[in-house]
C-alpha cells in the first residue's frame, strides 16, 4: 500500500511527529505500507524529519517527495492542508486529518469536497468534542478515529544525566495563546512563593513571538533566575529528554486550553514523568480522568496544589501514568489501520504483512 | 547629509583606524540596514561576514563568541585570551567581546582580527546589533561562552539558544564575593543562577566553586586555570645561588587591590625581617599603601610589566609569594601565576588560598607575620638545598597547560548531545 501524506509546513511539531511515528509502527508490525510525504514549505524541520527517517532506518516506510502525483497512491491523507484539493484531481481518495487544535485552522472543513473518503481525527474526545460539530452532516458516517500513539524513541547513544539539582515542571511544545504557556508562568511563580525553592520550569519549543517575549515574561513575574529555556529537540531525542526529566523526578504540566490528543503528555506519560494536565476534553482519556492528574484551567492554586501532590506521591504516581499511557500503543493504532483500510475502498489487502 | 557622512567617516577613521573605515564603507555600500543599525553595528556585521565566508571556504569549522573583561593581548595569560587562542587554533573564528564600561568607551583594537580568525567587538556594538548574528544560521557548529555573569550577556541567552549556539558558562571567580568587596558592580546574584541552570555546560576554577553552586547543577565540571610555555620562555631559572647579604629575594605579581591581597600582612613581615627582600609587580593598590611602601627599603614595587620582561625580575627570586586575605573570595580562586611560579621553578608560599597546599612545593600558612616568614625561610633552604625536584613540578604541569585544561571545557554534555546527530 502506498500513501501520501500532505502538511503545510515541515516543522519539528506534532503532525510530523505522528507522520513518523506511524511509519515506525509499520516497520515494527511488518505492514507493508509507504508513506510518501510532501509539504509545501520547509519551516526548518525538514533536516530534522529526514535525520528521523534515516535514524531509524525507515527508508522503506517512509519517504519526503517534491510533487504530488496523485495516480501513484492508494490512499491520499491531507493532515490540514487543504491546498491539497488543487493538486487532486479524484477526491473520494483524500481522507482528511484533523489534528489542529486551532478552530482558524479547522475552518476549511466547512468547504471540502463532499466525496472525501474519510475524516479522521487523532483522538475520540477530539472527534465528539469538536470536529463532529464543526462538519456538514453529510460526513456522519465517514467520520473515523486513528488514533495517535506513542512508540519509543530512546534507541540513543545517549546515557540519561542528572544534571540539575532541581525538580523540573516541565512543558514540551509550541508556547501560544491556545497552549496557554502564560498560566504555567503564573503557576510557577506562584509555586516559588508557596513550596520550597526545590523546583525550576523547563519550557521546551518554540515561543510564537506575537505571544509573549519569555524573557520580558519571566523578568516581570520574578522567576528568572528559575526558568530554563530550551529550542525545539529533534524528534528522536524527547524520550531522551523525559528519561532526564523523570531522572530529575520532574512534572510535565500543560495548561493547555486545546489539544487534538497531548502527544507532549503520552510521551511524558510513558516515560514515567507525571503529568498535571488541564481539565480539557482531549486531556481527560490521557489520564482515565484521574483527579490527581487534572486542575481547572485558570486556577492555579488548585494547580499548585496538585504540583505538591504529585510530587510528595512521585513514584507511585509515576507508576500509575505509566500504565494509562501502556494502553496507547502501537498495536492499537495498527487495528484502528486495518479498519480504515478495509472501510476504505476496501484497501486491507493492499497494507498486509510482508 | 553627506558632510554628515563625511564626519562620521572621519571620526570611525581616527578611533578605529583605516581598515575598520573601509569596512565600515563596504558594508553600507552592501547593506539595505542603513538607519536601522549604528554605523559601528554596521562594521561588526561587515566582520561577521568575512567570519562567514571563512567558513564557507572551509578556513574555518565553527564560531565561538567569547566576552572578556581585557581587550585581546596575545601576550597577557590570561584565561579569556588563551580560551580565544585556544579556539582560534581548534578551527574556530572567534568574535572576541571585549568590555565596555559605557557607551562611549573607545577601546584601541576594536573591529581588527587581533589573532588568528579573531575579531575584537566591543561589548555594545555587539549587544546592540546582536540579531546580526543571525548569518551564521548554516553553521552547526556554533558556541556563546559566558565568562562574566553580567546581565548583558544573560539578555542574549534565549536568543543564542534559539539560533543553535551552544551555551558555556565558566565559572572563573566568585563573582558574589567580588560584589560584596565593591568590584563587579555589574553583578546580580538572579542573573547568575538563571545562567548556571540555561549554560548546556557549567564549569568553574576551583572545587569551591563547584560546591557553592551544586544546589543548582550537579554537573559542573572543575576545570583549573593553566600556564603558557610559549609566552614563559625557558623554564626553570628561579634563583639558587646564597645573595652576598644572605638576603633572601621573593617575589610576588598580579593585582594588587586591597579586596584581597593583605598589605598589612607583609608590612609586617618586612618589618620584622628586614632580611627579606620583596619585589612587588602588578597594579591596583591604594594610594596609602604605595605612600607606606616608600618607607620600606626591602620593599620593591616594580609596577605594571610586560608579560615578557616578567623572567627578568623572576630570575632574581628564591620564593614566591600569594599573600591573599583568609575570605571566601580568596577559597574560590585559582591562581594562574602558582602554574607560572611553578613552572619558573620558584617553590611558593601562598595564605587565604587553602585548596593550594596541594600543589608540589606550596605551602599554605595562616595570615601570621611570623608563619609566613618560618614557611618562606623554609622554602628558601629547600631551594638552596637543590631539594625542589623540577621533575615533580613537570609531572604536576603536564596537565596544566591551557591546551588540555580547554580540552576539559569542552567535554560533551548531556543538553548539547540532544541536539547533535548522532553517529
Amino acid at each position: 500500500m502506498r500513501v501520501l501524506c500532505v502538511y503545510k509546513y515541515a516543522t519539528v511539531g506534532g503532525v510530523e511527529r505522528v507522520i513518523l511515528n506511524r511509519a515506525r509502527a509499520f516497520k515494527e508490525h511488518g505492514l507493508h505500507v509507504k508513506q510518501d510525504v510532501f509539504f509545501f514549505q520547509d519551516s526548518g524541520g525538514l533536516q530534522y524529519f529526514r535525520k528521523f527517517i534515516n535514524y531509524f532506518q525507515l527508508e522503506d516506510h517512509i519517504a519526503v517527495v517534491s510533487e504530488i502525483e496523485e495516480k501513484n497512491y492508494d490512499l491520499i491523507f491531507s493532515f490540514d492542508t487543504p491546498e491539497v484539493f488543487e493538486y487532486v484531481r479524484d477526491t473520494s481518495n483524500v481522507i482528511v486529518e484533523c489534528h489542529s487544535p486551532y478552530k482558524e485552522s479547522r475552518a476549511y472543513l466547512k468547504s471540502i469536497p463532499k466525496n472525501v473518503a474519510k475524516i479522521v481525527s487523532p483522538g475520540e474526545a477530539f472527534m465528539e468534542s469538536v470536529i463532529r460539530d464543526e462538519v456538514l452532516s453529510v460526513f456522519g458516517d465517514r467520520l473515523f478515529v486513528l488514533p495517535n500513539f506513542y512508540i519509543s524513541n530512546a534507541h540513543t547513544n545517549i546515557p540519561p544525566a542528572k544534571i540539575w539539582a532541581k525538580k523540573p515542571i516541565c512543558y514540551v511544545g509550541r508556547m501560544d495563546s491556545l497552549k496557554n504557556t502564560k498560566e504555567l508562568l503564573d503557576i510557577f511563580t506562584i509555586m516559588r512563593k508557596k513550596l520550597d525553592d526545590d523546583y525550576f520550569l523547563l519550557l521546551v519549543g518554540d515561543v510564537r513571538p506575537h505571544y509573549m517575549d519569555i524573557k520580558d515574561t519571566i523578568k516581570k513575574l520574578r522567576v528568572e533566575d528559575r526558568v530554563v529555556y530550551f529550542r525545539p529537540i529533534p524528534f528522536e531525542k524527547v524520550d531522551v529528554l523525559f528519561t532526564a526529566v523523570k531522572l530529575h523526578n520532574g512534572i510535565f504540566v500543560s495548561p493547555s486550553r486545546g489539544e487534538s490528543f497531548g502527544l507532549s503528555a503520552l510521551e511524558a506519560m510513558s516515560n514515567n514523568v507525571p503529568v498535571l494536565l488541564s481539565e480539557i476534553e482531549c486531556h481527560k482519556p490521557l489520564i482515565n480522568n484521574d483527579p490527581a492528574f487534572r486542575y481547572q484551567p485558570g486556577d492555579i492554586h488548585e494547580a499548585v496544589a496538585k504540583v505538591e501532590y504529585i510530587s510528595d506521591n512521585y513514584y507511585d504516581l509515576s507508576v500509575k501514568v505509566s500504565q494509562f499511557a501502556a494502553k496507547h500503543n502501537s498495536a492499537y493504532f495498527i487495528e484502528s489501520w486495518r479498519e480504515l483500510c478495509a472501510g476504505t475502498k476496501n484497501l486491507l489487502d493492499t497494507c498486509k504483512p510482508f | 547629509m553627506i558632510l554628515t557622512a563625511i564626519r562620521r567617516l572621519i571620526k570611525a577613521w581616527k578611533q578605529y583606524g583605516l581598515v575598520a573605515t573601509l569596512r565600515l564603507i563596504s558594508y553600507r555600500l552592501k547593506s539595505d540596514l542603513v538607519g536601522r543599525n549604528t554605523h559601528l553595528g554596521g562594521i561588526a556585521a561587515e566582520m561577521y561576514n568575512e567570519l562567514l565566508r571563512k567558513h564557507q571556504s572551509g578556513e574555518i569549522q565553527g564560531i565561538a563568541i567569547i566576552p572578556s573583561a581585557f581587550e585581546f593581548d596575545e601576550l597577557y595569560n590570561q584565561r579569556t585570551i588563551n580560551l580565544a587562542k585556544y579556539l582560534s587554533g581548534k578551527g574556530y573564528g572567534v568574535i572576541y567581546v571585549a568590555w565596555q564600561w559605557h557607551r562611549g568607551e573607545v577601546l584601541q583594537k576594536n573591529y581588527q582580527y587581533v589573532y588568528k580568525n579573531v575579531i575584537q567587538v566591543p561589548l555594545y556594538s555587539f549587544s546592540e546589533t546582536y540579531f546580526q548574528l543571525k548569518i551564521f544560521s548554516e553553521i552547526n557548529n556554533k558556541k556563546y561562552l559566558i565568562m562574566l555573569p553580567a546581565k548583558i550577556f544573560y539578555d542574549l541567552l534565549f536568543f543564542m539558544k534559539e539560533h543553535c549556539f551552544d551555551v558555556y558558562y565558566d565559572i572563573m571567580d566568585d563573582w558574589e564575593c567580588f560584589h560584596k568587596a565593591g568590584q563587579a558592580p555589574w553583578y546580580n546574584k538572579s542573573i547568575e543562577e538563571a545562567i548556571v541552570l540555561n549554560a548546556n555546560r557549567i564549569t568553574a576554577v576551583s572545587t569551591s566553586l563547584v560546591r557553592k553552586f551544586s544546589h543548582l547543577r550537579t554537573d559542573i565540571g572543575c576545570v583549573g586555570n593553566g600556564f603558557c610555555s610559549e609566552l614563559l620562555g625557558a623554564p626553570k631559572i628561579a634563583l639558587a645561588d646564597i645573595r652576598e647579604d644572605a638576603g633572601i629575594n621573593i617575589g610576588y605579581f598580579g593585582h594588587l587591590t586591597d579586596a584581597w591581597f593583605d598589605w598589612q600582612l607583609l608590612f609586617e613581615l618586612l618589618e620584622k625581617h628586614k632580611n627579606v627582600h620583596l619585589n612587588i609587580i602588578g597594579y591596583g593598590e591604594p594610594n596609602e599603601v604605595r605612600k607606606k611602601a616608600q618607607k620600606y627599603d626591602n620593599l620593591n614595587l616594580v609596577g605594571k610589566i610586560s608579560p615578557r620582561e616578567l623572567r627578568e625580575y623572576a630570575d632574581h627570586w628564591h620564593v614566591a609569594i600569594i599573600p591573599f586575605k583568609k575570605l571566601e573570595l580568596s577559597e574560590a580562586v585559582d591562581p594562574i601565576k602558582i602554574y607560572e611560579y611553578l613552572y619558573l621553578d620558584l617553590p611558593v608560599v601562598a595564605t587565604g588560598i587553602p585548596h593550594l597546599k596541594d600543589y608540589p612545593y606550596v605551602e599554605v600558612v595562616d595570615n601570621n607575620s611570623e608563619l609566613l616568614y618560618n614557611s618562606i625561610v623554609k622554602q628558601y633552604e629547600k631551594k638552596l638545598g637543590n631539594e625542589v625536584d623540577y621533575s615533580v613540578i613537570s609531572s604536576f604541569l603536564s596537565d596544566k597547560t591551557w591546551d588540555k585544561r580547554f580540552g576539559e571545557l569542552f567535554e560533551t554534555d548531556f543538553l548539547s548531545a540532544l541536539y547533535k546527530e548522532e553517529v
